[in-house]
C-alpha cells in the first residue's frame, strides 16, 4: 500500500512554515510543496491574536499544497515553547517469575509505571520516550527481556506542556478547516531532520534557535537524556537591539540580519554602521561593536540557559558530537564559534540530511523542524499504518 | 574548602584583588577562608597563600582580558558554576577587587550576584585606581560601581591615592602599589580579626551581618592607630582624620557605625570610655552605634580602631563623577540617575511591577527564569555600558 503524503506545520514567531513530504518506495522522503508566510499574531511561540495567526496557516499552507499538488486537509504540527518540559521519571517493579528471569510482562508493567507521573493538572504529556532499563544495579540495559534479576526498574523522559497552549495551537489550525493529526515537540523534529545515528551514539544537543523560543534535546547514551525549551529566540535579540540603540524594530531586524555577529571581537571598536532616516528617527551612526555586544549578550545567556540545563541532565559531559544549530537563529555569523566557548565542544549549524528537496532553499537550518515534523510522520505511519498522536515511544523509535 | 560551611570568606577578583586579598592573608597569619578568580594564570602563579580559580581558560587560554571589562565579565560567565560551587556554603563574604581592568570591573559584579543568589551577605572593597593611572583608567572603573554597589549589601570604595596617602610614602613610583597593599592588608587583617576574634564586647561576624543585611550601600573604612600615654584620645582624632574616610560626606552625616577596637590586655576601662565619647561626639546624635573590642597580646601598649562608617542615601540627583551621557544606564529597569543608592537586597532582574526595558514583550507573559525576566534586554540586566 502507497504511504500518503504528509503535511507538516510549525507556527513559528517570525514566520510560518507548511511543507509536504513524499516517501518514495525507497523509503526516501523528499519535501515536494513548500509554503511560508510572515507570522503575526504570535509571541514567544504562543498564540496571542487567532485571527492573525491564521492568515499565516492559509498562506503558508495553500502555497504548499499548490506546490505539491496535494490536497492538505489534515496535517502534524510543531509546538514549541517555554512551557515545554521535560522530566525523568523512574519505574520499578519486581520481576515476578520464580526464576527472576524478566518477562515481557514485566516490561510492560514497568513501562506502564514509568509513564505513569503526576503532572499539575493544567499540563498533558506530549511524549515519553524510553531512556533505559535497569536490573538491580545494574544500569544502561535497552533489552532487559529474558534476563536474570530481581527488580526491574526504567527510567522515562516525559515531556509535557501547558494544555491550553497546545490547544490554542490546535485551534488556530482547526479554525481554517484542517484536521491537525498530532502536535510534536520542535525539538524532536529538529533532532529527527538533523541527526545521525552516529551523532546520537556519541552524544549531542540539537538547540533550535526560533524567533520566539529556544528549544533543545540531547542524547546522551545514545537516548535522549533531555529537552525542553524557553521562551526566548531571536526576537529578543531584536528587542534588546531596538532599546540600545532607539530603532525601530523592522530596522533593527533588519540589521540584525545584515550586519549582526555573535562574536564581540568580529568588529573594531572604530566601525561604524550606518542607520538611514526612519520615519521619526533621525539618520545617525552606531558602533558596529557595540551593536555585536548587544546580539553577544542576549545569544550567550540564551546558550548558557541551555548548557545549564544539559548540566543538571548530567549530559553536558556527555557530547561527543558536539552541539547543533538550527532554525531561523542559526544563521547568525559566529554563533558556532560562540557555542564552542560556552560548550566547550565543536559546533556546526544543522541542515535537514534526511530529506531532500530542500536543497535550494536559503537558510535550509530554519526548516529542520518541519522537516524533521514529516519524517516524524512517515515514521509514525511505518510503525503504526496511522498517522495518530503517537504519545509512547519505546527505544529506538529515535535511536535510528 | 568546598565541601565545609565557610561563615566567612575573603574573596579577591582580578589581578589586583587575588593580590590585595592574598597580602591580607599573609598580613593576618592566622585561619582566614580566601579565594581569588582572575584570567590571567601567570599573574596567578605568584600567590601561593590561597586558592586562584582561573576563569575563562576555556576562552582565554589563562591569558588576561587586556582591561576589557567585556571579556572579563564573559570569563566569569563561562564559569559561572564553577564559581558558585566555589563559594557554596558562604554567609557572609568580603570581596575585594581593584577597578579598573578587565576582570575586576567585569566579574565583580557577577561574583557578588552568585553570593547574593546564594543567600549570602557581602562587604565588597573595592580600589581605584591611581592618578597617575590616567582619567581614562579611573573613568572605566568608577563605571563599575553602580553595578558592584546594587550587587552588594555594603561597597567601601578606596582610592589608591588614599591609601598610598595614608602610609606617608613620598618615595619612588615603585613603592606606590607596596605601599597601599600594606595599607590595605593591615586594615582588613584589623577588620578580619575584629570580627573572628571573640572579644570582650563581641562584634562578631553574625553582628555584621545584621548590619548589612539592611542593605546599606556605601559605606567607608578607616583605621588608626596610637601607643603612649594618651593614645585612646590620639586613635580617635587620627581616625578622624585618616585619609581614607575622604573628603565627604563629614562625620557628622554618617548614618551608622561599626567601630572595633583593638589593644592588649593592658586596656583600661577608662580609656574604652574615652574612646567611646570622643567617637560619639564627632558624629550626629542619632547615629547608629556598634562597637567590639578585641583583646590580643601582639597589640599591646597600643591601640587600633578600625570604623565601619555607613553613610546615608544619595541625594536624588547626585550621580557618579563624569560619566559621560549615553553611558548611564539602567541596571534594574528604572533610572539610576535619580537615586544611586539600592534598596536592600532587591532581587535584581525580577520584574516587581516594574515593566521598563521589557519593549515589544510587555504585553506577554513574561520568561522568568531563576527570577529574571529574560524579556528585559540582557545588556541592561548585565549592566554591559555601550560605546555606542
Amino acid at each position: 500500500m502507497a504511504i500518503p503524503p504528509i503535511a507538516a506545520l510549525e507556527i513559528g514567531t517570525t514566520q510560518t512554515i507548511a511543507l509536504v513530504g513524499e516517501m518514495d518506495d525507497a523509503r526516501r522522503v523528499t519535501i515536494t510543496g513548500r509554503g511560508v508566510y510572515k507570522t503575526t499574531g504570535v509571541r514567544k511561540g504562543q498564540i496571542i491574536d487567532v485571527e492573525l495567526a491564521k492568515v499565516g496557516v492559509v498562506r503558508a499552507v495553500q502555497q504548499a499544497s499548490e506546490e505539491s499538488e496535494v490536497d492538505v486537509g489534515r496535517l502534524l504540527l510543531a509546538a514549541s515553547g517555554g512551557h515545554i518540559e521535560s522530566k525523568v521519571n523512574r519505574g520499578s517493579v519486581p520481576v515476578r517469575a520464580r526464576d527472576q528471569i524478566v518477562s515481557h510482562e514485566d516490561v510492560e508493567e514497568v513501562i506502564e509505571l514509568a509513564q505513569a507521573v503526576n503532572l499539575p493538572s493544567d499540563r498533558d504529556i506530549m511524549h515519553t520516550v524510553t531512556q533505559s532499563f535497569g536490573l538491580d544495579d545494574q544500569t544502561g540495559i535497552m533489552k532487559p527481556e529474558g534476563l536474570h534479576g530481581a527488580q526491574l526498574s526504567l527510567d522515562m523522559l516525559v515531556i509535557h506542556a501547558l494544555r491550553n497552549r497546545i490547544d490554542n495551537l490546535r485551534k488556530v489550525v482547526q479554525s481554517v478547516e484542517l484536521n491537525v493529526d498530532d502536535v510534536v515537540f520542535s525539538g524532536l523534529c529538529a533532532a529527527l531532520a538533523t541527526l545521525t545515528t552516529e551523532q546520537k551514539r556519541a552524544g549531542v544537543v540539537v538547540i533550535d534557535l526560533g524567533g520566539g523560543t529556544t528549544s533543545y534535546l540531547a542524547y546522551a547514551d545514545n537516548v535522549i537524556a533531555c529537552a525542553g525549551s524557553f521562551g526566548v529566540g531571536g526576537d529578543h535579540v531584536t528587542n534588546d537591539l531596538t532599546q540600545a540603540f532607539n530603532l525601530p524594530t523592522a530596522r533593527a531586524e533588519e540589521l540584525k540580519r545584515s550586519d549582526g555577529h555573535a562574536l564581540v571581537g568580529a568588529a573594531t571598536g572604530l566601525k561604524r554602521l550606518a542607520i538611514p532616516q526612519d520615519l521619526g528617527f533621525q539618520e545617525r551612526s552606531i558602533s558596529l561593536k557595540a551593536f555585536h555586544v548587544v546580539i553577544n549578550a542576549r545569544l550567550a545567556e540564551t546558550l548558557r540557559l541551555v548548557r545549564s540545563a544539559l548540566l543538571e541532565a548530567g549530559a553536558l559531559s556527555k557530547l561527543g558530537a558536539g552541539v547543533v544549530f538550527t532554525g531561523g537563529g542559526a544563521a547568525m555569523p559566529g554563533l558556532t564559534e560562540l557555542g564552542r566557548a560556552i560548550f566547550g565542544v565543536p559546533c556546526q549549524i544543522g541542515e535537514p540530511c534526511n530529506v531532500s528537496g530542500l536543497d535550494a532553499v536559503e537558510n535550509p537550518a530554519a526548516y529542520a523542524t518541519v522537516a524533521g515534523l514529516v519524517l516524524y510522520g512517515f515514521k509514525t505511519y511505518q510503525e503504526t499504518g496511522i498517522i495518530r498522536p503517537f504519545k509512547e515511544f519505546i527505544q529506538g523509535f529515535f535511536r535510528r | 574548602m568546598n565541601d565545609a560551611i565557610v561563615s566567612m570568606m575573603l574573596v579577591g577578583v582580578g589581578g589586583g584583588g587575588c593580590r590585595l586579598a592574598s597580602a591580607a592573608v599573609r598580613t593576618f597569619d592566622g585561619e582566614l577562608a580566601a579565594i581569588g578568580f582572575d584570567s590571567d594564570a601567570v599573574a596567578t602563579r605568584g600567590i601561593g597563600n590561597m586558592r586562584c580559580m582561573i576563569l575563562g581558560a576555556k576562552r582565554f587560554d589563562g591569558h588576561g582580558t587586556g582591561g576589557d571589562p567585556v571579556k572579563g565579565r564573559s570569563a566569569a560567565q563561562d564559569d559561572a558554576e564553577a564559581v558558585a560551587a566555589a563559594l557554596a556554603g558562604v554567609r557572609l563574604a568580603v570581596v575585594v577587587t581593584a577597578l579598573g581592568g578587565g576582570v575586576g570591573n567585569g566579574a565583580t559584579p557577577l561574583v557578588l550576584n552568585t553570593l547574593r543568589n546564594a543567600g549570602a551577605h557581602t562587604l565588597c572593597l573595592a580600589t581605584l585606581p591611581f592618578a597617575f593611572e590616567g582619567r581614562e583608567r579611573l573613568t572605566q572603573a568608577e563605571r563599575a560601581l553602580p553595578l558592584i554597589e546594587e550587587a552588594s549589601d555594603g561597597l567601601v570604595v578606596l582610592p589608591l591615592d588614599q591609601l598610598y596617602a595614608v602610609a606617608g610614602a613620598h618615595e619612588t613610583l615603585a613603592d606606590a602599589m607596596p605601599q597601599a597593599e600594606a595599607v590595605f592588608s593591615a586594615a582588613l587583617t584589623l577588620f578580619w580579626r575584629l570580627v573572628t576574634t571573640p572579644g570582650f564586647i563581641a562584634l562578631d561576624a553574625e553582628s555584621l551581618l545584621a548590619v548589612l543585611a539592611q542593605g546599606r550601600g556605601r559605606c567607608r573604612l578607616a583605621v588608626a592607630s596610637a601607643a603612649g600615654a594618651a593614645r585612646a584620645t590620639e586613635a580617635v582624632a587620627r581616625l578622624c582624620r585618616s585619609p581614607l574616610l575622604g573628603k565627604a560626606p563629614p562625620l557628622q552625616e554618617v548614618q551608622a557605625i561599626t567601630l572595633g577596637v583593638l589593644a592588649g590586655g593592658d586596656l583600661r576601662l577608662a580609656e574604652l570610655s574615652e574612646i567611646s565619647k570622643h567617637m560619639q561626639a564627632a558624629l550626629a546624635r542619632g547615629c547608629e552605634w556598634r562597637m567590639g573590642t578585641v583583646l590580643d597580646e601582639r597589640y599591646a601598649g597600643s591601640i587600633h580602631l578600625v570604623a565601619l562608617l555607613f553613610d546615608g542615601p544619595r541625594q536624588p540627583g547626585a550621580r557618579l563623577p563624569e560619566p559621560a551621557a549615553e553611558e548611564t544606564f539602567d541596571a534594574a529597569g528604572g533610572s539610576l540617575a535619580g537615586d544611586l543608592r539600592p534598596a536592600a537586597r532587591r532581587p535584581r532582574g525580577r520584574t516587581g511591577g516594574r515593566l521598563q526595558g521589557r519593549g515589544r514583550f510587555k504585553d506577554v507573559e513574561a520568561t522568568l527564569i531563576n527570577g529574571e525576566d529574560l524579556d528585559r534586554p540582557t545588556y541592561l540586566r548585565l549592566g554591559i555600558v555601550l560605546d555606542r
